[in-house]
């Protein structure tokens, strides 16, 4: 009795194993193409973003920074060590061109 | 009713003015809120991939042997380079304020001259067939002056040969709100982690001025990109 009990409970797992294996294959294939998928997807996202930061490149290209802005000198900056240095140094700049 | 209307009308008022101080608050940090230099989703790519830029960048370092040997032997300079490099010298002996304002000065009084269109070199895709910006190297600009970003460029070059990191700086490029124009100026970030702005008027401004929205920045490393609705289309892929 206890001979055929084992025997029944065998077949049983026999008979658990077969379906279990199928599905861990279809969950490895789902695995798989799923992961194709997923890097085809990324593939495509960063070729779009290269694209993308082309055309953002191509746009700050044609940014034309003109600022009809003449550089002012100012009076408020007053400071008697650079002042003088600037004049030394405006000083050196006639002498070169006078030569 | 009228004592419970008026305790209303209090309350209305007390939570009016509340709602004031927060508006004012946070206007006055949106006004203090300098440019920041710790974001790295601004990155938009190489330095490289300018190629107007990344040509300046080959010329001045093949000038930079010339700068390098006019510091050295002073009395073998000429020219430009003599004085370039009599101010190089004398801002090494200053401290890291004063040499932001020697520099900026001294380039502030150099001729401003708008750029001359050439043909560009653009790789990118709808790149223009037009370069709209010449940027000059330093050597470039004090032989035949320049206009905006030009002058960023050299206060750039010459703090670079003071020792200031690439890390630190960068040419700031911004749209001028009353002008309605673009305009350069360069960005610098000192040991406190504050940033300081170097204009063409000679003030070195601290923060961010409303009369700007940032564009686009770049130094010798990287590109950022400010401009929000742009990144937001490059990053809305992901």
């Amino acid at each position: 009795m206890a001979r055929r009990t084992s025997k029944a409970s065998t077949n049983a797992t026999a008979k658990m194993r077969l379906p279990t294996v199928e599905v861990f294959a279809v969950a490895v294939i789902c695995l798989m193409s799923g992961l194709a998928v997923a890097e085809g997807e990324h593939e495509t996202t960063v070729t779009l973003e290269i694209e993308e930061v082309g055309q953002r490149l191509a746009e700050i290209e044609r940014i034309e920074v003109t600022a009809e802005k003449t550089p002012v000198q100012s009076t408020k900056d007053v400071d008697a060590e650079i002042d003088a240095i600037l004049e030394a140094a405006e000083a050196i700049e006639q002498d070169e061109s006078d030569e | 009713m009228s004592h419970c209307r008026k305790r209303n009308s209090i309350g209305s008022i007390r939570s009016g003015s509340g709602l004031l101080s927060a508006v004012f608050i946070l206007l006055a940090a949106g006004a203090e809120a300098g440019y920041d230099f710790e974001s790295p989703d601004d990155v938009l790519a190489d330095a490289t991939a300018l190629p107007g830029w990344s040509a300046t960048l080959e010329r001045h370092a093949a000038e930079r042997v010339l700068i390098q040997h006019c510091l050295a032997r002073q009395q073998d300079c000429s020219g430009k380079l003599k004085s370039l490099g009599f101010i190089l010298s004398r801002a090494a002996t200053l401290d890291s304020d004063r040499q932001l304002r020697l520099v900026n000065r001294w380039v502030n009084r150099r001729r401003y001259r708008r750029d001359r269109r050439g043909p560009s070199a653009s790789v990118a895709p709808g790149g223009s067939a037009e370069l709209k910006n010449h940027w000059s190297t330093l050597l470039e600009f004090l032989d035949r002056g320049g206009d905006c970003e030009d002058y960023a460029v050299a206060k750039y070059f010459m703090l670079r040969e003071l020792g200031i990191p690439a890390d630190d700086m960068r040419i700031l490029v911004t749209w001028e709100k009353q002008a309605r124009d673009y305009h350069a100026v360069l960005a610098v970030r000192r040991d406190d982690g504050s940033v300081k702005l170097l204009e063409t008027d000679d003030t070195i401004v601290r923060g961010s001025p409303r009369r700007y929205r940032f564009i686009y920045a770049i130094n010798e490393q990287r590109i950022w990109d400010h401009d929000e609705k742009a990144r937001r289309k490059i990053g809305g892929n992901n």
